[in-house]
């Protein structure tokens, strides 16, 4: 030990074959555990949690909490010292209980309840810190979907729908899933120019997972959801709300590799969700109408990660460029370290 | 460009793509910053650095390179803070995890001549700050380590134990919150040491662990912190963290501050 090698000796990320010391650092950290999948009764915590919201802690504060410490039953009997021996916590007992019995009712349901520290929960959303502490979902889930955003105005030109038809299908043909808001307009067109051209789409909706929101895409939504994936970060009952759109827009950025704005106005959801994807450090891609007709475009173009595209093709080139990056990325650091 | 010029471009880009969203560069300017810790000052080192100074003097860390600032107690949990805490999370922030690798690799690729040239020398052996929660060598803080480019060889890496007064004192500096094992104290004896943290509130866990090391014999000690944490709900704090308001750049310099000590940093070998 203690040996005379220096600087001249570097070593590679990729060395896997260290011995003795070198192979206690850093190999021991578990990837993706589900401490709380495989107890009912930390999943019953969970939800227990997010209703009490003991403190009147925020979902996000509550999320954080449970996720340091690793526990939801932890957390739960932190903020529940007394429940062995107090009357007033027969109440928190029956929270516990109704959390487990409405979570036997979803297991039996349509759709799939997952928490955040489910395997199946795609990993990507645990990126950020918006990430859904539960998820209900219809259709196929899957780790490392290669996904992409495409969004804008509910009331889209003409021009900009065939845009994000050209570019759904472009993508499609590289494999790659779309992923939009099942909104009216451009959410629309992209969802179904994936399902024409027989490519995966993933809609996240600012709803519960069994309300049709807006009513007109009632059959989309069912499409979607028998041949994508449909994901809700609500509870299933949920009626949509102002607030519920954007904070699906944080999990929209969360789940892509990157975003493609293709039309949108000054106050659109499209324009929170190129924000947040920035400060999320995920690729934008901003059409040029976008970036000159809007302030909030002009603003972004020059931050980090934020490109333009003239034409749909550009933006596709941009989006898998974006795609690549991600995958190589474990490349870089090794070659990096040579 | 060599390819080794477009290598090191090319990790400036991916940072500020990956982290420049949400993470800026630390500031050590006089007046304006810690010297030692880059936190909120007008003195030239802040008082909680100056009272351990005083306390533990030449035992403590000869050099602190902190690459960034976490924003905390905003209204919203901020995306510096989420990447902080959520790489040592179980299951882990996967991103956040690569990014901090991404950020270790980056200041010791780019700038490991300047953190060599005050030292003397280049780092010889690492370890990292240890905590209760994790069992040696699994604490997530080792994946970062592991990303340090230089002397990052098995038989240089060591992890220090947790000594008796670990939980004591709150956030002060403290003599016995860590030691080095017997069996490692070759591995620190004569040597430069590069000890890798995540975040520095005070600075009691990693300028502790910094005392431990001098006292087994290191000749010195570069603390590599990834993160500040600053209170955005206090006014000082955050007039910092809003005065710095670039993009993370990797090629501006951690160790100085400013510009790279005449020989060193992106690029230069120096006294490497």
């Amino acid at each position: 030990m203690g040996g005379e090698r220096r600087n001249g000796d570097r070593n590679s990320l990729a060395d896997a074959a260290d011995d003795g010391m070198g192979a206690l650092w850093g190999q021991g950290t578990p990837t993706v555990a589900s401490v709380l999948t495989s107890s009912p009764e930390e999943r019953a915590a969970l939800v227990a949690l997010l209703r009490a919201r003991p403190g009147g802690a925020t979902w996000p504060q509550m999320t954080a909490e449970v996720a340091d410490s690793g526990s939801a039953l932890e957390v739960w009997r932190r903020h529940s010292p007394l429940e062995l021996f107090d009357a007033h916590s027969v109440g928190d007992v029956d929270t516990l209980a109704d959390a487990m019995r409405d979570i036997n009712a979803w297991d039996a349901a349509d759709f799939t309840f997952l928490t955040f520290a489910d395997a199946s929960y795609p990993a990507q959303l645990r990126d950020v810190h918006q990430f859904p502490p539960v998820l209900f979902s219809r259709g196929e889930l899957r780790q490392s979907d290669r996904a992409i955003s495409i969004v804008g105005s509910r009331s889209a030109s003409d021009r900009a729908l065939n845009e994000a038809r050209d570019i759904a299908r472009m993508l499609v043909e590289q494999d790659v899933t779309i992923l939009s808001g099942l909104a009216r307009g451009i959410d629309t067109v992209a969802h179904l120019a994936a399902l024409d051209a027989g490519g995966r789409t993933v809609a996240i909706i600012g709803s519960g997972i069994t309300r049709y929101y807006p009513a007109e895409n009632r059959e989309l939504q069912d499409r979607i959801a028998s041949d994508g994936l449909l994901l809700s970060q609500f509870w299933p009952d949920s009626s949509p709300t102002r607030h519920t759109f954007p904070m699906r827009n944080a999990v929209m950025s969360a789940y892509g590799c990157a975003t493609i704005v293709v039309e949108a106005s000054e106050a659109s959801g499209s324009r929170i969700q190129a924000r947040l994807a920035v400060e999320h450090g995920r690729p934008v891609i901003l059409t040029e109408a976008v970036a000159r007709g809007t302030h909030w475009g002009r603003a972004l173009v020059g931050r980090p990660c934020v490109s333009v595209a003239t034409t749909p093709a550009d933006a596709v080139e941009a989006a898998c460029a974006a795609i690549a990056v991600r995958d190589e990325f474990v490349d870089l650091l090794a070659i990096a370290v040579e | 460009m060599t390819s080794r010029e477009q290598l090191l471009q090319e990790v400036r880009e991916r940072l500020r793509q990956r982290v420049g969203g949400f993470f800026g560069n630390t500031r050590r300017d006089h007046g304006m910053a810690c010297g030692i810790c880059c936190g909120p000052t007008s003195d030239g080192i802040c008082s909680v650095c100056r009272v351990a100074r005083n306390e533990f003097g030449q035992l403590l860390a000869d050099q602190t390179v902190i690459l960034t600032y976490a924003r905390g107690y905003a209204p919203f949990v901020h995306q510096s803070v989420h990447t902080v805490k959520g790489y040592k999370r179980n299951p882990p922030a996967t991103k956040s995890v690569d990014d901090l690798k991404l950020m270790v690799l980056g200041a010791t690729v780019l700038h490991g001549s300047c953190l060599a040239v005050t030292a003397g020398e280049p780092w010889g052996a690492i370890t990292f700050v240890p905590s209760e929660n994790f069992p040696e060598g699994t604490h997530p803080l080792a994946q970062l380590a592991r990303a340090a480019v230089g002397a990052n060889t098995p038989d240089n890496r060591l992890t220090l134990a947790l000594g008796p007064g670990i939980g004591l004192g709150g956030r002060s500096v403290r003599a016995d919150r860590f030691s080095v094992p017997p069996e490692y104290c070759d591995r620190v004896r004569g040597r430069h040491v590069l000890l890798v943290e995540d975040t520095w509130t005070t600075g009691s866990k990693a300028q502790s662990a910094a005392i431990a090391l001098k006292a087994a014999g290191a000749r010195y000690v570069t603390v590599l912190c990834l993160a500040r944490w600053c209170r955005h709900d206090w006014s000082d704090h955050r007039a910092l963290l809003d005065s710095c308001t670039d993009p993370y750049d990797a090629f501006a310099c951690p160790v100085t501050g400013g510009a790279c000590p005449p020989g060193c940093g992106p690029g230069t070998l120096g006294i490497l």
